[in-house]
């Protein structure tokens, strides 16, 4: 037989200094970790590079002001990147979720982006979790992911790009491989 | 601007191999140290204190450039193998091996893991001790609780140390 020690799957106590300041009421935290993994893991490379992932992100945003929530601070100075004020007042969003996260913290943390008519959610699926199994949820994490992200953004054109049991190879927890290009319809 | 999809990219210098292994390998293990039974103890990709004369650190040779040469540090190429397994049993004789932020086991799905903690059991009849970061676990996470996977891979006479942050110690025998 085995046994349990300690309190089961409290909820993530993250460090306080490896939280970053997120200057706006949305909730999905940041990680200064996975910032500074992000600078080493480049500078492995003697040249100037950008992990596909990121190029994406750059690619996919205009200059317009772009509503930032997460882990986001690759970004300042690449994109125009703001975290303060009223996110409805903004045409574009971009959420990075790099921090161990719930089921139900996606949900609401994307809440305040959900009608904003550009928005690009990046996410770490190693670092998500839910309290309890779910029946319900689809086998496939891949697919799952997609669904849960169709059920915040209902009715919205969603590009996904993932890489397949994504493994250490990739980056990941310097930048999630797992994406999400969110427009509407006729976009 | 060169674009870069996985490490298959470029080539990774010995410096940054060091800060490779040192990102991933902290040496913090004091729940495991308090924990150890007397005699050797057997680290495998482990960072393994090898100035300490009761612990043999064995490093997977891929690492073998970025350790000091005058350590007493061992390599291997594959965990799995039984030239491994009866070198440690026969030569070290350890009283305990040791699991400590391995590569060995990460990205594992369930199944694998599984597999891995059964091949210790039956490979070393030591105390043996299994860090697991369920963070890096491979497995659907919005369908499946840490709790149900930890539960579903341990063997029996396994204590579950919950260390919080989705971290396990898996002590077993």
């Amino acid at each position: 037989m085995y046994r349990l020690t300690g309190e089961m799957m409290a909820k993530p106590k993250f460090p306080k200094s490896l939280e970053e300041e997120n200057q706006n009421s949305c909730r999905i935290r940041s990680n200064a970790f996975a910032t500074a993994w992000h600078s080493t893991q480049k500078s492995f490379v003697p040249e100037e590079i950008e992990f596909a992932q990121d190029q994406r992100i750059l690619d996919f945003f205009d200059d317009q002001p772009i509503y930032g929530i997460g882990t986001i601070q690759y970004f300042r100075g690449k994109l125009n990147i703001i975290t303060e004020d009223d996110p409805q007042s903004y045409k574009q969003a971009l959420a990075i979720i790099n921090v161990p996260t719930s089921d139900l913290e996606l949900y609401h943390g994307l809440e305040c982006v959900k009608n904003i008519d550009k928005v690009c959610v990046a996410v770490n699926k190693y670092i998500l979790w839910t309290p309890s199994n779910k029946d319900s949820v689809t086998e496939d994490y891949d697919i799952a992911l997609l669904e849960y992200i169709k059920t915040i953004f209902p009715n919205r054109h969603i590009e996904h790009f993932y890489v397949k049991d994504v493994k250490g190879n990739h980056f990941n927890f310097a930048s999630p491989t797992t994406q999400f290009f969110i427009t509407n319809e006729n976009n | 601007m060169k674009i870069i999809e996985s490490y298959n990219d470029f080539e990774l210098t010995v410096d940054s191999k060091k800060k490779l292994y040192n990102e991933s390998h902290y040496r913090e293990h004091d729940h495991i140290a308090k924990r150890l039974p007397a005699g050797k103890s057997v680290w495998i990709d482990s960072n393994g204190d090898a100035t300490n004369p009761n612990i043999v650190a064995f490093e997977n040779e891929k690492w073998k450039g970025i350790f000091d040469p005058h350590m007493p540090i061992k390599f291997y190429r594959y965990f799995n193998s039984p030239t491994l397994v009866q070198a440690i049993n026969k030569y070290v004789k350890p009283t305990s091996v040791v699991i400590y932020q391995s590569e060995e086991f990460k990205y594992l799905t369930p199944e694998e893991l599984q597999y891995k903690i059964e091949f210790m059991v039956d490979s070393y009849p030591t105390k043996i001790f299994i860090y697991i970061d369920m963070l890096g676990i491979d497995f659907n996470k919005l369908k499946y609780s840490y709790t149900h996977i930890i539960q579903s891979v341990v063997t029996q006479n396994t204590i579950i140390h919950n260390l919080n942050d989705f971290k396990y110690l898996l002590e077993i025998n």
